[in-house]
């Protein structure tokens, strides 16, 4: 599903944040990609929905390659929820906020409608539609940034460290809906229990490089390697 | 910096109220606005020693308050913003126009008196009226309402985001503010020379939020324009509402009924 | 110095209106046309926009005076976003405050974006921020650039206000005691505001040079189109003082009265000075038709006027009880 072939990525303050990544995400696939603060897991997620430019390498999803006259039909792909859910829900009524992706991409008003309530049924959020953001919990905004993305319809999901923000509970009560959306889906997280929880697979990145790629348990039980890794 | 926890508290009521289902609230924006501003209008219009013709303007607040379930204590509020200026400017008449109008139980009323009765009472009712369309209206249907009236979409957009993150805004501020006087104890308000350091790095975090906005909002399919849907046509029913009101507000204007009723006494 | 809907005659606010929204669709105009304008800049505006909101409750204190004080923002926004963006935030802004806030009325919306917004963007900050800073930023530079265009925005708006109110004949303060009134207090505020400003505007230049760069270098007023801007302005100037009467009769009378208070006795000699300079300006509107002082009041001012009105207000009352109590009745038998 995609290719990620040497990927390097440069800021322009000089700093690497990626260096040389080849990668491969299968279809189905739950990946979590975790590191020490700074090792490089939001770059790699910004990158592949054209956020941060590329500074060599190619990223393939299915058979479009990454770059400029690409950006709107991988960006219906491919959906970004961020780290900070006040960054994402920029509408001033939750069902406003859902409608807004569909809306940019030609939907009809009666399509937009029936696609948001989908959305609101399927996360258990309709008693949601007619609240503003700014009020809502920490763990409500998480499902409304997470239904405005599933709203599009996209084939992969990139999570930006989906429990940071959220209380126990409402961290408990997330790690289901992960299981249940129907997409591939890319974890960046800090969180090595839900990654041991419901990840197929887990990458590890140290200083823009890939320093482990495999099951759970292998990689989660490797303490040295995790220490190293600044874990 | 109670004004800004006021602000936070009054803003978040106000959506409250607007998120009700009375008869006010399930009118049609565009009839909404067009009525409130005939009100303003013919309200400011009178002249400045008119008291009795503005009377009968009163029944506009009293009912339609009534019938939106509009609480009484967000009014007092915005009166208490509003008022003061209007009396200021009022009191100057008083100073500055002494003669004698007319003579009430024997006590001379001035001119200038008068005149401040007479802009205090337009300026509370203009702020009810103000208040009746806000507190009545959500906020989607306002954007939608400013689109059909042709205003751009970059502006509209402008408007709901600012009103989006206005909250967000007065929760830094409030939560830097108090970083800061937990470590200045003394004063009240933060010192001048804090100012720029204060207020700039709350703007440059303002920048770099925007920044990250945009980005989620591009990989939502942002291009720069949006595709708000205009708020329908008001119904026949809501037309023939607004053909009344604008007659009775219009008779009410050119006639006055308190002296009608005085005459026919 | 948000006007209230009591201070404007409708004839006044919806001309300035019209300007208003003239400025505001010439800047959308702009900033469509404008290549460098990044689309990124939108929820920038929004965000920066939603924190001036907010900054403008913050209160500093003023040494020396025990007084506080609060920053407008116009050219903050000015400087960090560019003129025609900051025109749009600040109206959206102001907006805001009106409708949610009842901070400033809904016919002096026109007014108020026109003092706090159009006078800034069109005039304080091209003629005199721009070119002062843009031959070079440095603190020394944008200190000066931000403390002149604050003070002179300022001194616009409040002159405009004095103008705008004049013009609706609300109020009877004299011209020039309303002038009086107003000027030193917004030189006093502008310096201030101008001072915390600069040093905002300072720290954010040392932080994010990139950002104030940006905004300078945007081609915004060149002179062509500042020619059309000062041409407006003159129009509608003449619209307001040419169709609404200001008391010109009056003035000598006013202006003795106030001097004879205040002093104590008739100083015709002292009063000279101010006396021609009265006439001056008398001079400068006598083409204005004439005014009476006491418009004949349309309402019966008797006691039996008085009757009517308290029978009104009662009805209004009553009114009120009834639908409320049909209301209540309502709700309980749901």
């Amino acid at each position: 599903m995609i290719k990620i072939e040497g990927l390097k990525i440069k800021y322009p303050d000089g700093n690497t944040a990626i260096n040389d990544v080849t990668l491969h995400i299968n279809e189905g696939d739950t990946v979590a990609v975790i590191g020490a603060n700074g090792a490089g897991k939001s770059t790699l997620l910004m990158s592949l929905v054209g956020i941060v430019p590329i500074t060599e390498g190619t990223v393939m999803v299915d058979d479009l390659m990454l770059e400029k006259s690409t950006l709107a039909k991988i960006r219906q792909k491919i959906g970004l929820v961020f780290q900070n859910p006040d960054d994402q829900l920029f509408m001033t009524h939750v069902y406003e906020d859902i409608a807004f992706g569909p809306r940019n991409y030609g939907a009809s008003e009666a399509e937009v409608q029936e696609r948001v309530e989908k959305v609101m049924k399927q996360l258990d959020i309709k008693h949601l539609a007619r609240r503003l953001p700014s009020k809502l919990s920490g763990g409500e905004k998480r499902m409304v940034a997470i239904a405005g993305v599933l709203a599009m319809d996209p084939v992969l999901m990139l999570f930006d460290e989906p429990t940071s923000f959220l209380d126990p509970r409402s961290r408990r009560n997330l790690l289901p809906v992960f299981t249940k959306l129907p997409v591939t889906k890319v974890i960046a997280t800090h969180d090595l229990e839900m990654a041991a929880a419901i990840c197929n697979r887990v990458i590890i990145l140290q200083n823009g490089r890939v320093v482990a790629d495999g099951i759970p348990e292998t990689v989660l039980q490797n303490k040295e390697l995790l220490e190293s890794a600044g874990l | 910096m109670t004004m800004l926890s006021k602000a936070t508290y009054g803003f978040h009521s106000l959506e409250k109220i607007a998120e009700g289902e009375t008869i006010i609230h399930r009118l049609n924006p565009l009839t909404k606005t067009i009525t409130t501003f005939l009100y303003v209008v013919l309200v400011v219009s009178f002249d400045r020693y008119s008291i009795s013709g503005l009377l009968p303007f009163l029944f506009y607040p009293v009912v339609f308050m009534s019938l939106g379930e509009i609480p009484l204590k967000p009014l007092l509020s915005r009166l208490a913003i509003a008022l003061p200026f209007c009396i200021f400017a009022g009191a100057a008449n008083v100073i500055f126009d002494q003669e004698t109008m007319l003579t009430l139980l024997g006590v001379p009323i001035s001119y200038g008196l008068v005149s401040l009765v007479s802009i205090t009472l337009k300026a509370g009712l203009t702020v009810i009226a103000v208040l009746i369309l806000i507190a009545t209206t959500k906020m989607p249907a306002i954007s939608r309402q400013l689109i059909r009236l042709k205003v751009p979409t970059i502006f509209v957009l402008l408007i709901s985001m600012i009103y989006r993150y206005i909250s967000v805004a007065l929760e830094e501020t409030i939560n830097m503010y108090m970083a800061y006087s937990l470590r200045s104890p003394r004063s009240k308000g933060i010192k001048i020379k804090d100012m720029g350091s204060f207020v700039g790095q709350l703007l440059l975090r303002s920048f770099d939020r925007g920044e990250r906005v945009y980005f989620a909002m591009k990989c939502r399919g942002f291009s720069g324009d949006y595709k708000y849907v205009p708020t329908p046509e008001p119904p026949a029913l809501e037309w023939l509402y607004m053909i009344s009101f604008t007659a009775l507000a219009v008779i009410l204007r050119l006639v006055n009924i308190p002296d009608l009723i005085s005459s026919i006494i | 110095m948000h006007m209230a809907d009591a201070l404007l005659s409708p004839p006044v606010g919806l001309a300035i209106a019209v300007v208003t929204i003239g400025a505001i669709a010439y800047s959308v105009n702009k900033i469509k046309k404008d290549e460098s304008f990044d689309e990124k800049k939108i929820p920038i505006m929004a965000v920066s926009g939603a924190f001036i909101f907010a900054a403008q409750m913050i209160n500093f204190t003023i040494p020396g005076t025990g007084s506080s004080g609060h920053i407008g923002g116009g050219i903050l926004l000015a400087a960090l976003l560019g003129p025609f963006p900051a025109l749009l935030t600040m109206a959206a802004v102001l907006i805001i405050q009106c409708l949610f806030f009842a901070d400033g009325g809904l016919l002096a919306l026109g007014a108020n974006i026109f003092n706090m917004g159009v006078i800034v963007s069109f005039i304080s900050y091209p003629l005199i921020f721009k070119p002062i800073a843009s031959k070079g930023l440095s603190p020394k530079r944008i200190t000066l650039a931000t403390i002149a265009a604050v003070v002179t925005g300022l001194q616009l708006g409040a002159f405009s206000v004095v103008l705008e109110t004049m013009a609706s004949d609300i109020t009877e303060l004299p011209f020039h005691v309303f002038l009086l009134l107003m000027q030193p207090i917004h030189l006093a505020i502008g310096l201030t505001e101008g001072v915390v400003t600069a040093a905002v505007l300072c720290f954010i230049y040392s932080m994010r040079p990139e950002i104030m760069e940006g905004a300078l270098t945007n081609k915004s007023i060149e002179s062509k189109s500042l020619k059309k801007v000062i041409i407006a302005l003159v129009i509608f100037t003449i619209l307001l003082a040419a169709g609404f009467s200001l008391f010109a009769s009056s003035f000598p009378d006013g202006l003795e009265w106030a001097i004879g208070n205040i002093t104590g006795g008739s100083e015709i000699e002292k009063s000279g000075t101010v006396y021609n300079i009265s006439e001056k300006i008398q001079e400068m509107f006598a083409f204005m038709p004439d005014y009476s002082l006491k418009t004949n009041p349309e309402q019966g001012t008797s006691l039996a006027g008085i009757i009517g009105g308290t029978l009104t207000l009662m009805l209004a009352g009553i009114t009120g009880v009834v639908i409320n109590v049909m209301k209540k009745k309502k709700v309980a038998k749901r």
